[in-house]
C-alpha cells in the first residue's frame, strides 16, 4: 500500500469506528418521558391541541357514515330530499373540520417553537457553563449541530409526533368502533390483515432506525469537516491540498449517501407492501360482503352502503397506521437526537459554583498559588506544585520559554480549569468557594489570540456591558493608544469588525483587546503574551498605557519585555511546569541562579551581535 | 422556473433514471385505478343477483393481483427516483465544497462561517427534499390525475365533470399560498441563519465570553435571534396551516357534489350504485395526489428559496481567477519582482501598498520589518495571489502573476501564516499536510525536528499519532505556530514565507529555529516577517515598510548605521535583548 493510502485507510477507520459506537446504542425509550417534560410549560396549549385533535378524529369518519346512510336510507329508497340534506351535512361536517384542522396546525407548530426555545436555550446556557475543558474536546461544529439541527428535529416530533400520534390512535379507535357498530362481523374478518401491517411495520421501523441513525452520524461528521475547511481554507489553499481535502469530502458524503440510499429502500418497500395489504382487505370485504349479500337478497345482513363504508373506512384504516410508522420514525430520530442533547446537557459541568458560595469583598489583600498540579490530561502534568503569592497592587512578571506552563496558569486562575491538587486562594479564600461570576468579574485578562465578535469597534470594547459608557471607550481607547487607529476607521468607533477581523491587523487586533481589558478596570489584569504580536512602536505606546493600567492595579504579566519586567515588582521563572525562582530582578541577579546564568549568557551574545 | 435553473446539469446527468423512474410511476398509475372499476362491476353483478360466491371470489383475487403489480412499479419508482436524488444531493454538496475551495480570501472576508454552515446545513436539506420527494411527489401526481380522470370520464363524463368542478378552486389557491410561503421561508431560513451565527460566535470565543462574563449578555443576544426565528416560523406556520386543511375542504365539498349528482342518477336509474361506489373510490384517490401536490408546492417553494442561498455562492465570482491563456511550466529562475505595487482593499480608499519597487532573486532571504497596519502581510499575501493584483505589478520568474495558474504559483510557495490554524487530525497528519502525500515519515519527522516542536510531540503519550481538537487546542500558542512551521518545511517548496510566525515562541526556541532554518532557507527565496531585529537581521536585503510605502531599505548593517526606524528599533530591541533572553532555560544548549 503507498503511503497516502495507508494514511487515507488510518482516517477512513477512524469514521467506521465513529459509525460501529453509533450503532451499538439502542434507542431509549425512556427519553420519551423526560423529553415531554419539556411540554410542561406549555400544558394548557397541549390540553387544546389534543382536544382539538379528539374533536377531528371523532369527526374523521362522519363524511363516510353520512355516505353510508344517503345510499342505504335514501338513494336506495328513493328519497331526493334526504339526499340533498345529507350533502348538505357533508359539506357543514367538513366545513366544521377545516376550521378545527387549521386552528389545530397553528397551535401544534406554535408550542414546537415554543418549546424548541426553552429547549435551546438549555443547551446553550448549558454549553456556556462548561469549563474550557469541554471545549478543548468538543469541536464547534459538532456544538452547532446540536443547538441547531438536533434541536430542530426534535421539533418535527413536537410539532407532529406527539399530538399527531394521539390523534391518530384516537381517530383508529373511532373507525373501529364505527365498523364494529355497523357489521361486527365483516369488521372482524378485515381485521385477519391486521398481523401483516404489523409485522411489515415491526420490520421497517427496525430497520430504518440503523440506518437512520447513521445517516445523522455521518451527517454531522461532514458538517464538521465542512466547517473546519471553511475556518482554514486559507491554509488548505496556501498548501495546495484542495484536492486531497476533497477526497476525504467526497468519502464523508459518498458514505452519507449510502445511509440516505439505505434509509429510501426500507420506505420503498413499506409503502407498497402497505397498499396491497389494503387492496386484500377490499378483496375480503368484496368476498365476504358481497357473499352475504348474494346468498340473502334483498334481506342481506350487508348494504352496498355498508360495503361503500367499509371500503372508504379501509382507506382511513391503514393511513394512521402508515403514518404511525413514519411517526415513529420521526419519533426514533428525535430520540437519537435527544439522546445526544440529554447526553450532552447531563455531562454535569465539572466547573460549578460551590452550593455555599463565600462572599466576596473588593479584592484587598493577595492572591496565592499553594502547591498547584495541573494537568489537561491525566498523568500529563502542565503544573507541578508550583506557589507563589502575589500582593495586592503588585505586578508580578511570569517567564520561561513556551510549554512551560505560563498559559495555563493564567487560565488557572481566570478558573477555566480546575486543579488537580493544592489550591488557589485569593484574599485567602479558595476560588473554588467563590461564585464564579465574582472571581471573574475581579479580573480582566488580554489573551494571545484576540477574538472579535461580529459587530462595531466600540460594540467590541464594551461587550455587553452596559456602564461602560461612549466616552468611557474613547477614554480608554486614547490611554491605549488604540484611539490613533479607530480615528483613521471610516466610521470610527461604529466601524464594523469582522469574524475573521479582515478590517482590523493583528496588531490593532491586540490594541483592541488591551483597550477592553481596561474599559474593564479590572481589580486583577492579566496580560498572556499579549506584546507579542504588536510591533515595537505600537508597543511603546502600550507600554505607557499598561504603566498606567497596571499601577495601583494587582497585574500578572507574562512578559517577553524588558520594560515589563523592570517595572514587575516581582518575577517568577517557570520551568517544565516547576516554579524555578522567584525574586526581584536584583535579588535574582544577586543569587548564583538559572537566572544569572541566563542574564549573562545573553550579555555576552548582546556583545557579539 | 428560472431559479430552479441551477439544477438543470445535475438532473440531466441522471435523465436516464428519471425517465425510468417516470416509466414505473406511469405504469403504477395504469393499473391503480382499474382496482376501483373491478370493485364496482363486482357489486353491480351481485346487485342484480348475476354472480355466485364463486364469482366474486375471482373479482377479488384479479383486484389484489392488480394491485400487487402496481405496487411493485410503486417499488420501483422510489428505488430509482429518490436513489437518483440522493445522488444529485451527493453531486451538489461535493461541488459547493470545491466551489467554496477555489473561493478565495476576499469572499471568506465577507461570508461569516455561521451562515456558510447555514447554507451547506439546512439549505442543503431543503434542496434534498426539493430533488428527492418533490420531484417523485409531482411525477406521480402528474401521472395519477389523468389516468384516474380518464377511467372516470369512461364510466360517466356528466357525473366526472360535475363533481369536479369544487376541485377547479385548486390551483389558484395552491398559487396564492405558494407564493406566501416561498417569501416567508426564506424569512424564516435567514433568521435560521443569523441564530447560527450567533451560536458559531459564541462558541468559537467562549473564553472572551467567559473572561469577561459575558454569559448573560450572549444569552440575551441568542434570545433575540430566537425570538425573531420564532415570530418568522409562525407567520410561515399561519399559512401553512391553512394549506392541507382547505384543500381536504375543497375535497370534501366535491363529495358533497359528487353524492347529489351521482345519487340522483341513481334514484332515476341512469346509474348503476356499484358504479357511484367505483367512484367514491375513484375520487378519493384524488384526494391524495391533490394533497401531495399541495404538499410538493411547498417543498419546491423552501427549496427554490434554498437553492437561491447556495446558489449565491456557487455563482460567486472568484477575485483571483487563472487568466483564460495561461503560460505554463515552470521557469528556470524565481525571481521575485515588486513594480510599482500600489494595493487598496475592496471597499477601502487609502491603498494598502504604494509605489513598491523590489526585486527578490532567487534563493535570496528579504526581511520586512514595520508597523502594525504597514502593509507586510499584504505584501506576501499578493504574492501568493490571495488577493487580486493589477497586472504588470507583481512577476514571478520573469512572468507577470497574473499570468500564472493559481496551482502552480502555489506549489513554489510555502506560507506559514501570522495566525496558525491545525486541523482536528493528527499531528502527523498535520504536518503531512505540507507535503506530498507520498512523503516518508523521516522527512515528516526531519521537519518537526528543525521547527523545535519534535521534543514536545515526543512527550504526548500518542506522539506523532496524537489527534489535535478542533483549532489545535489542546497545543499552546507557540506549539501551534511551530507545528505550522513543521508543516511549511515538509512542503519543500522553492519560496518560503514566514509572516511572523515566531511571535508565540520564546526567543531561545526562536534563536534554534532560525538556526535550524539557515538548512533550510540554503538556495531557496525567503521571506521573514518579523517586528524582531533579530530574525530579519538574517536577511541578505531587509525593507521597513511604513503606511505601504518603503522607506527604508539594505542589509542589517547597512541599516543599523543609517538613521531612521530600523536603527531605533535596533537600539530598543538591542538593550531589551537582554532581559528577553531571561526566560530561557539553560537545559538543551543554548548558544555559547
Amino acid at each position: 500500500m503507498s503511503k497516502a493510502a495507508e494514511i487515507r485507510e488510518q482516517r477512513y477507520e477512524r469514521f467506521r469506528e465513529e459509525d460501529r459506537e453509533a450503532l451499538v446504542k439502542k434507542g431509549d425509550f425512556s427519553q420519551m418521558r423526560r423529553l415531554l417534560r419539556y411540554l410542561r410549560p406549555r400544558r394548557r396549549q397541549v390540553a387544546t391541541a389534543i382536544a382539538l385533535s379528539l374533536v377531528i378524529a371523532i369527526l374523521t369518519p362522519a363524511p363516510m357514515v353520512i355516505v353510508k346512510f344517503a345510499i342505504d336510507n335514501f338513494i336506495q329508497h328513493h328519497k331526493i330530499d334526504g339526499l340533498v340534506f345529507s350533502a348538505i351535512a357533508l359539506i357543514v361536517s367538513q366545513l366544521i373540520i377545516f376550521f378545527l384542522d387549521r386552528r389545530s396546525q397553528y397551535l401544534i407548530a406554535e408550542i414546537g417553537q415554543f418549546t424548541m426555545r426553552d429547549l435551546r436555550l438549555e443547551v446553550f446556557n448549558h454549553i456556556q457553563s462548561q469549563s474550557l475543558r469541554f471545549f478543548d474536546r468538543n469541536p464547534v461544529g459538532r456544538l452547532i449541530t446540536r443547538i441547531t439541527s438536533d434541536v430542530n428535529v426534535l421539533n418535527e416530533m413536537f410539532a407532529q409526533g406527539v399530538v399527531g400520534i394521539f390523534q391518530q390512535i384516537f381517530s383508529l379507535f373511532v373507525i373501529l368502533c364505527v365498523l364494529l357498530w355497523f357489521n361486527w362481523q365483516l369488521t372482524l374478518w378485515v381485521m385477519l390483515v391486521l398481523p401483516v401491517i404489523a409485522i411489515a411495520s415491526w420490520n421497517f421501523r427496525n430497520n430504518v432506525f440503523v440506518s437512520y441513525r447513521l445517516t445523522r452520524v455521518r451527517l454531522s461528521r461532514l458538517n464538521t469537516f465542512m466547517q473546519e475547511n471553511i475556518t482554514g481554507m486559507r491554509t488548505v489553499q496556501a498548501n495546495g491540498r484542495e484536492s486531497s481535502q476533497f477526497e476525504t469530502f467526497d468519502h464523508l458524503n459518498a458514505s452519507h449517501r449510502d445511509a440516505h440510499i439505505q434509509t429510501v429502500f426500507q420506505y420503498a418497500l413499506f409503502f407498497p407492501i402497505v397498499e396491497v395489504v389494503t387492496t386484500v382487505g377490499m378483496g375480503i370485504v368484496l368476498y365476504k360482503g358481497g357473499m352475504h349479500y348474494v346468498s340473502a337478497g334483498a334481506a342481506a345482513a350487508v348494504t352496498v352502503g355498508q360495503l361503500a363504508l367499509f371500503i372508504q373506512a379501509l382507506e382511513k384504516f391503514f393511513q394512521p397506521i402508515k403514518d404511525l410508522s413514519e411517526k415513529y420514525n420521526v419519533v426514533q430520530s428525535a430520540i437519537a437526537a435527544s439522546e445526544r442533547l440529554f447526553a450532552l446537557l447531563d455531562s454535569k459541568p465539572n466547573l460549578i459554583d460551590p452550593p455555599k458560595p463565600q462572599e466576596v469583598k473588593p479584592f484587598g489583600n493577595s492572591i496565592q498559588f499553594k502547591d498547584v498540579w495541573f494537568a489537561y490530561n491525566p498523568g500529563e502534568w502542565v503544573l507541578r506544585g508550583v506557589s507563589f503569592t502575589v500582593q495586592k497592587g503588585q505586578t508580578i512578571a511570569v517567564v520561561g520559554p513556551t510549554g512551560s506552563g505560563k498559559t495555563t496558569l493564567m487560565s488557572l486562575l481566570c478558573r477555566f480549569y480546575d486543579i488537580q491538587k493544592g489550591e488557589i486562594l485569593v484574599d485567602g479564600i479558595d476560588i473554588r468557594e467563590m461564585r464564579i461570576s465574582d472571581l471573574r468579574s475581579k479580573i480582566a485578562i488580554v489573551m494571545q489570540d484576540v477574538f472579535l465578535f461580529f459587530g462595531t469597534v466600540v460594540e467590541n470594547i464594551r461587550l455587553g456591558n452596559c456602564e461602560i459608557t461612549d466616552e468611557r471607550v474613547q477614554h480608554v481607547a486614547q490611554q491605549t493608544g488604540f484611539a490613533d487607529f479607530v480615528e483613521r476607521f471610516p466610521k470610527r468607533y461604529d466601524t464594523g469588525v469582522r469574524e475573521r477581523g479582515a478590517t482590523l491587523s493583528t496588531g490593532q487586533k491586540q490594541l483592541l483587546s488591551f483597550t477592553r481589558a481596561l474599559a474593564f478596570d479590572p481589580e486583577i489584569l492579566i496580560l498572556d503574551e499579549a506584546t507579542a504580536n504588536i510591533d515595537t512602536e505600537s508597543e511603546e505606546r502600550l507600554q505607557q498605557a499598561v504603566a498606567t493600567l497596571c499601577a495601583g492595579r494587582t497585574s500578572i504579566v507574562i512578559a517577553h519585555r524588558l520594560s515589563t519586567i523592570q517595572n514587575a515588582d516581582r518575577i517568577i521563572v517557570i520551568h517544565h511546569g516547576h516554579l524555578i525562582e522567584e525574586g526581584t530582578h536584583e535579588e535574582l541577579l544577586a543569587r548564583d541562579g538559572m537566572y544569572r546564568k541566563l542574564y549573562e549568557l545573553q550579555y555576552k551574545e548582546g556583545l557579539a551581535v | 422556473m428560472k431559479s430552479l435553473y441551477p439544477l438543470h446539469p445535475y438532473l440531466r446527468r441522471h435523465r436516464w433514471s428519471i425517465a425510468a423512474g417516470i416509466l414505473f410511476v406511469m405504469a403504477a398509475n395504469v393499473m391503480s385505478p382499474v382496482v376501483p372499476v373491478i370493485v364496482g362491476e363486482a357489486v353491480n353483478l351481485a346487485e342484480h343477483q348475476h354472480i355466485g360466491s364463486g364469482g366474486l371470489l375471482d373479482f377479488a383475487t384479479l383486484a389484489i393481483c392488480v394491485s400487487g403489480i402496481s405496487a411493485c412499479f410503486l417499488f420501483l419508482m422510489r428505488r430509482v427516483l429518490i436513489d437518483a436524488s440522493r445522488e444529485v444531493e451527493y453531486e451538489f454538496r461535493n461541488d459547493f465544497f470545491a466551489k467554496l475551495q477555489r473561493l478565495d480570501p476576499t469572499f471568506f472576508d465577507s461570508n461569516n462561517t455561521g451562515d456558510l454552515m447555514s447554507r451547506a446545513t439546512n439549505d442543503m436539506d431543503a434542496l434534498r427534499m426539493l430533488i428527492g420527494p418533490a420531484v417523485m411527489y409531482s411525477a406521480n401526481t402528474l401521472m395519477s390525475l389523468p389516468m384516474r380522470l380518464i377511467w372516470m370520464f369512461a364510466l360517466d363524463w356528466k357525473l366526472t365533470a360535475v363533481s369536479i368542478i369544487p376541485l377547479l378552486a385548486l390551483p389558484p389557491l395552491v398559487r396564492h399560498l405558494g407564493a406566501r410561503t416561498h417569501t416567508l421561508s426564506r424569512f424564516q431560513q435567514d433568521s435560521f441563519g443569523d441564530l447560527t451565527t450567533v451560536v458559531q460566535e459564541n462558541l468559537a470565543g467562549i473564553r472572551v465570553v467567559k473572561a469577561y462574563r459575558q454569559e448573560g449578555h450572549e444569552e440575551r443576544k441568542f434570545l433575540d435571534r430566537n425570538d425573531d426565528y420564532i415570530t418568522k416560523s409562525l407567520d410561515l406556520a399561519r399559512v401553512q396551516a391553512i394549506f392541507f386543511p382547505i384543500i381536504r375542504f375543497v375535497v370534501g365539498t366535491g363529495y358533497a357534489v359528487l353524492l347529489t349528482y351521482g345519487g340522483i342518477q341513481v334514484i332515476n336509474n341512469q346509474l348503476e350504485i356499484g358504479t357511484l361506489l367505483s367512484f367514491f373510490i375513484l375520487f378519493s384517490m384524488l384526494v391524495w395526489p391533490l394533497v401531495a401536490a399541495g404538499w410538493v408546492v411547498n417543498l419546491i417553494q423552501r427549496g427554490i428559496a434554498s437553492l437561491d442561498r447556495i446558489n449565491a455562492i456557487m455563482v460567486w465570482k472568484p477575485a483571483v481567477v487563472d487568466a483564460p491563456a495561461f503560460s505554463s511550466g515552470a521557469p528556470k529562475s524565481l525571481d521575485i519582482e515588486f513594480r510599482d505595487l500600489t494595493f487598496k482593499y475592496d471597499g477601502t480608499t487609502t491603498p494598502q501598498l504604494a509605489n513598491i519597487n523590489l526585486t527578490v532573486p532567487e534563493g535570496r532571504t528579504l526581511g520586512i520589518i514595520g508597523p502594525v497596519g504597514s502593509g507586510k502581510s499584504t505584501l506576501i499575501h499578493l504574492l501568493g495571489r490571495l488577493y487580486p493584483v493589477e497586472r504588470g505589478m507583481v512577476w514571478v520568474g520573469g512572468r507577470d502573476i497574473n499570468d500564472w495558474p493559481i496551482n502552480e504559483l502555489r506549489m513554489f510557495v510555502s506560507f506559514v501564516f501570522q495566525e496558525t490554524f491545525l486541523f482536528s487530525d493528527t499531528i502527523e497528519w498535520n504536518i503531512r499536510f505540507g507535503a506530498t502525500a507520498e512523503a516518508p515519515e523521516e522527512k515528516i519527522l526531519d521537519a518537526a525536528r528543525r521547527a523545535q516542536v519534535a521534543g514536545d510531540i515526543e512527550q504526548f503519550p500518542n506522539k506523532y499519532k496524537t489527534v489535535l481538537g478542533e483549532r489545535g487546542v489542546n497545543l499552546s500558542g507557540g506549539q501551534k505556530q511551530r507545528v505550522s512551521i513543521a508543516r511549511a518545511i515538509a512542503r519543500d517548496a522553492r519560496i518560503l514565507v514566514l509572516d511572523d510566525s515566531l511571535s508565540a515562541v520564546d526567543t531561545h526556541t526562536e534563536e534554534a529555529i532560525l538556526r535550524n532554518l539557515r538548512d533550510v532557507m540554503k538556495g531557496r527565496t525567503t521571506f521573514l516577517i518579523s517586528h524582531r531585529i533579530s530574525t530579519v537581521s538574517l536577511a541578505d536585503e531587509i525593507i521597513v515598510l511604513q503606511e505601504g510605502r518603503i522607506t527604508q531599505r539594505g542589509t542589517h548593517e547597512q541599516l543599523v548605521a543609517a538613521p531612521g526606524l530600523y536603527q531605533e528599533l535596533y537600539r530598543r530591541q538591542q538593550t531589551e535583548a537582554e532581559i528577553e533572553q531571561l526566560d530561557t532555560p539553560v537545559v538543551g544548549g543554548a548558544p555559547a
